[in-house]
């Protein structure tokens, strides 16, 4: 590996590597940096950025250095990338965002969900709140730009665009991104190891279902007897 | 072990934080002040524990069920145990039946509360620092109980140590320029180091500061990393300062990286009160 990189500091002891877009796969880049106990606690990532979290203040030229030796380590095997087929539900109550963004035309919000359910789309990384996957793959034509002013309450489970983005939200919270459906399945379980159903990297096709089937989905998800299709890729 | 007569404003279990568990989007957490909580851990160190109480404002009234030692750090306050007025940086010793009342915050907003005794919290991913929806609840409500073991407390020789607290009245913040800094432009570069902000809103998660600062950020950037004592600049205008319970990611620009003691200064700082900023050479 010998990819150029830039590096920023945050503090003393956390240093970001930004990468040209697509030139890195950091979950293969991020395994092979937690190889480093020693120097690193943790290691994470964004869309262009690797984040290393040192173990004690570090200079800038020691992170090079550093980086420069990690760089002739070969680089770790790519974990199993699985496909998830995941259940989303269009009803109104779900929609209502993607509906004001189409000013009330049905046919639009229809040939947008169509279009949606056509996607699959790829986990990139975990951030906002815990368990809330960014993911990519949304085709330009589904870009939605964000609200003007976040709501104040964005419901669990609510699949949601904002720009180029896709995401999921794990929880209640406010939210700035659409609403376009929702997704009854549980994301995030602070109580397991790991705590998340979908790791990095992994791809997802969602499934439309009705009403009847969400609601379905919705008490097997409380039940903890509801478990989404995956194959490994 | 102890039972709150009076939760107070905001008090909430904290340990060392939660590390680890960023690449899940979940935060650290911890103290908020982490000079007071390392101070509350020295003067009367508890092995394996590091969990404290840290409450704003308005502290928490306890009745103990168990004898144990005490000690307060943090923000200036009014606490007293059965009546007697007490110090912070000080052991105490109270019986069970002891009522012990930390009241209103005279100077700073962050008081730390540390108890002779193992906690029996849950430590969902390895810490007992509350926050939802790692724990059930983000702090403590009137009534709530706290279980553990008392520990004989070793009166430590430091134990009247004199305490510097200066920093509960400093306004200064190092900083060292963040990620996007240099694309500020000069004079909005000259002008974040020069005025002063004041604090709009605080909370576990962050600062909302505000001053007759003018520079066009950029909306809607791709979300980059956040720690705790990033600045972030939003559009408009305002600066936010991450703070313990931050989001792991964030999508403002990214100006300023407080010190860490920078950091522990403002976490004393509440509503109103105003700040600087002066960057390292």
């Amino acid at each position: 590996m010998s990819n150029p990189y830039k590096i920023f500091a945050l503090g003393a002891d956390v240093y970001s590597l930004e990468f040209e877009k697509g030139d890195v796969d950091f979950v293969c880049l991020r395994q092979t940096f937690l190889s480093f106990p020693s120097e690193l606690t943790e290691v994470t990532f964004t869309f262009n950025r690797l984040h290393l979290f040192f173990r004690r203040p570090t200079t800038i030229e020691e992170v090079r250095s550093f980086v420069d030796e990690v760089m002739h380590v070969p680089l770790a095997a790519k974990p199993p990338q699985r496909l998830w087929r995941l259940p989303i539900c269009f009803s109104p109550a779900y929609t209502a965002d993607l509906v004001d963004c189409f000013e009330g035309n049905m046919e639009r919000v229809h040939h947008y969900h169509s279009n949606f359910l056509q996607g699959q789309y790829r986990l990139v990384f975990y951030g906002f709140l815990p368990g809330f996957g960014y993911f990519e793959g949304l085709p330009e034509a589904l870009h939605l730009a964000r609200k003007s002013s976040p709501t104040q309450r964005t419901l669990q489970g609510t699949v949601a665009v904002g720009g180029a983005q896709l995401g999921i939200y794990p929880q209640d919270s406010p939210g700035g991104w659409q609403g376009i459906g929702h997704c009854p399945v549980t994301l995030f379980m602070p109580s397991q190891t790991p705590p998340v159903l979908l790791q990095p990297n992994d791809e997802v096709v969602f499934f439309e279902v009705d009403e009847k089937t969400h609601a379905q989905i919705v008490e097997a998800t409380h039940r903890q007897e509801y478990q989404p299709q995956s194959v490994v890729l | 072990m102890m039972q709150f007569i009076r939760a107070g404003y905001y008090t909430s279990l904290q340990d060392r934080g939660r590390y680890g568990w960023r690449y899940y989007g979940v935060p650290v957490s911890g103290p908020v002040d982490r000079r007071a909580f390392a101070l509350a851990n020295a003067l009367l160190p508890v092995e394996d524990d590091s969990s404290v109480l840290e409450c704003h404002l308005l502290g928490p009234k306890i009745r103990f069920d168990v004898a144990l030692a005490f000690v307060i750090t943090g923000a200036l306050v009014k606490a007293h145990l059965n009546g007697k007025l007490l110090h912070r940086h000080e052991i105490y010793s109270a019986q069970a039946g002891d009522v012990l009342d930390v009241g209103q915050v005279q100077k700073g907003l962050r008081v730390y509360l540390k108890f002779s005794a193992k906690l029996s919290a849950p430590r969902p991913m390895g810490s007992s620092a509350m926050f939802v929806p790692i724990t059930p609840k983000a702090r403590f409500a009137d009534g709530d109980t706290i279980q553990g073991e008392p520990i004989f407390a070793q009166k430590q020789a430091n134990a009247h140590i004199k305490v510097n607290d200066d920093y509960l009245h400093e306004h200064g913040l190092v900083v060292s320029p963040g990620p996007d800094f240099a694309a500020l432009h000069a004079t909005a570069q000259a002008q974040l180091l020069k005025t002063p902000f004041t604090v709009l809103a605080q909370s576990r998660m962050g600062y909302r500061l505000s001053g007759s600062f003018h520079a066009k950020a950029s909306a809607h950037m791709a979300s980059q990393l956040v720690v705790p004592g990033l600045v972030q600049l939003t559009p408009s205008g305002e600066l936010l300062v991450a703070m313990a319970d931050a989001q792991v990611t964030g999508g403002y620009m990214q100006v300023l990286q407080l010190s860490p003691v920078a950091q522990n200064i403002l976490s004393q700082k509440r509503e109103g009160d105003s700040i600087k900023f002066r960057c390292t050479p």
